[in-house]
């Protein structure tokens, strides 16, 4: 039998620099989302031009 | 944690920052092209109905100017009749004043013959008023001579008469006495006294001169020039040389020297004459005093 080893939570500045890090690509993907929402009216899709 | 791990942590997050400012810097800053191609849309619309108003426009104003083209066409053919006739016109008149002023010239030279002729027709005028005042000098001297010798004719003419009634007187005494010898040679008395019917008249015996020294009147009888002749002559005393005034009412007119004597007008000559305006004429008053 393995001796009971004890699991430590990484806790250190690299996490917070990896959820720094991911917060702000969620913001900016959040920012993104939301404005070519306001401008096209769609996230994904790629408006065409309006025939004239 | 291995130190590889940490380095990728590490260069992840630093590339996913950029990345993520990168993207919203250009979302940020990009335009809105749905906005936009709206816009150009509308504005191309616009510009479509405004192109639809300018053709609109075009055409009535081309189908205006083409109206207008064709009323300035008709103007301009009426225009040019107009020129045309008055080109003939203006041709017309220049002849007609190619005319006038021959015929003016002509006229200049007609009158400035005119106006020798007037010249010399004074100049005759006055050469004749000359000579007429002259002839008329010479008439009246001619008619004071002419007067003259009808005075001595009228007495020669008496004298005659008084010569035949002598002769005619005589022959009848010679009658009478050859009677009155005849009855005497036969013896006979002689009774009757018979004496010639003729008579013999004197001789008309000239008058005497007028005194000077009374007042003479008379009028004017004729004028001529400078010459005036007046209505009383030598029977009333008028002599050569006397100077006589010559009056209208209370009005002077002039003098008048005799210079010629006839038994019943003189004739004299002006002098004195104070006021151009006013000439002797026929019916003034002349004296010998005033």
């Amino acid at each position: 039998m393995k001796p009971n080893k004890t699991v430590k939570t990484t806790s250190d500045i690299f996490t917070a620099i990896l959820a720094l890090s991911t917060g702000i690509v969620v913001a900016s993907a959040a920012f993104i989302a939301y404005t070519c929402f306001t401008y096209y009216g769609e996230i994904f899709k790629i408006v065409e031009a309006p025939r004239f | 944690m291995s130190t590889l791990t940490k380095v990728l942590i590490v260069l992840l997050s630093l590339s996913s920052i950029f990345l993520s400012g990168t993207m919203v810097t250009f979302v940020a800053t990009t335009d809105n092209f749905k906005e936009l191609a709206k816009n150009q849309a509308e504005d191309i619309k616009t510009f479509q109905d405004e192109t639809a108003l300018f053709d609109q426009r075009y055409q009535e104003k081309s189908s205006q100017t083409d109206q207008e083209r064709n009323v300035l066409l008709a103007t301009i053919q009426d225009l040019k009749i107009q020129l045309s006739t008055l080109a003939l016109a203006k041709r017309k008149i220049q002849t007609d004043k190619d005319d006038i002023e021959i015929r003016y010239k002509t006229i200049s030279g007609i009158l400035t013959g005119l106006e020798s002729t007037i010249a010399i027709a004074h100049t005759t005028r006055d050469l004749i008023q000359d000579k007429l005042t002259k002839a008329l000098a010479d008439r009246t001297k001619l008619l004071a001579q002419l007067s003259t010798s009808e005075a001595n004719q009228s007495e020669k003419i008496v004298y005659i008469d008084k010569l035949n009634a002598n002769v005619k007187h005589l022959i009848e005494q010679k009658a009478i006495n050859e009677a009155k010898i005849a009855a005497l040679s036969r013896g006979n008395p002689i009774t009757s006294d018979e004496y010639p019917v003729t008579i013999v008249k004197d001789f008309a015996v000239e008058a005497p001169p007028a005194p000077t020294d009374v007042a003479l009147k008379g009028v004017v009888k004729e004028v001529s020039g400078k010459d005036v002749v007046i209505s009383i002559g030598s029977a009333d005393g008028v002599s050569k040389k006397t100077v006589f005034h010559i009056t209208r009412g209370d009005l002077f007119i002039c003098d008048i020297k005799i210079s010629s004597v006839d038994t019943n007008k003189s004739a004299g000559v002006v002098e004195l004459l104070l006021q151009d305006t006013e000439q002797p004429k026929i019916g003034d008053t002349v004296s010998n005093e005033l």
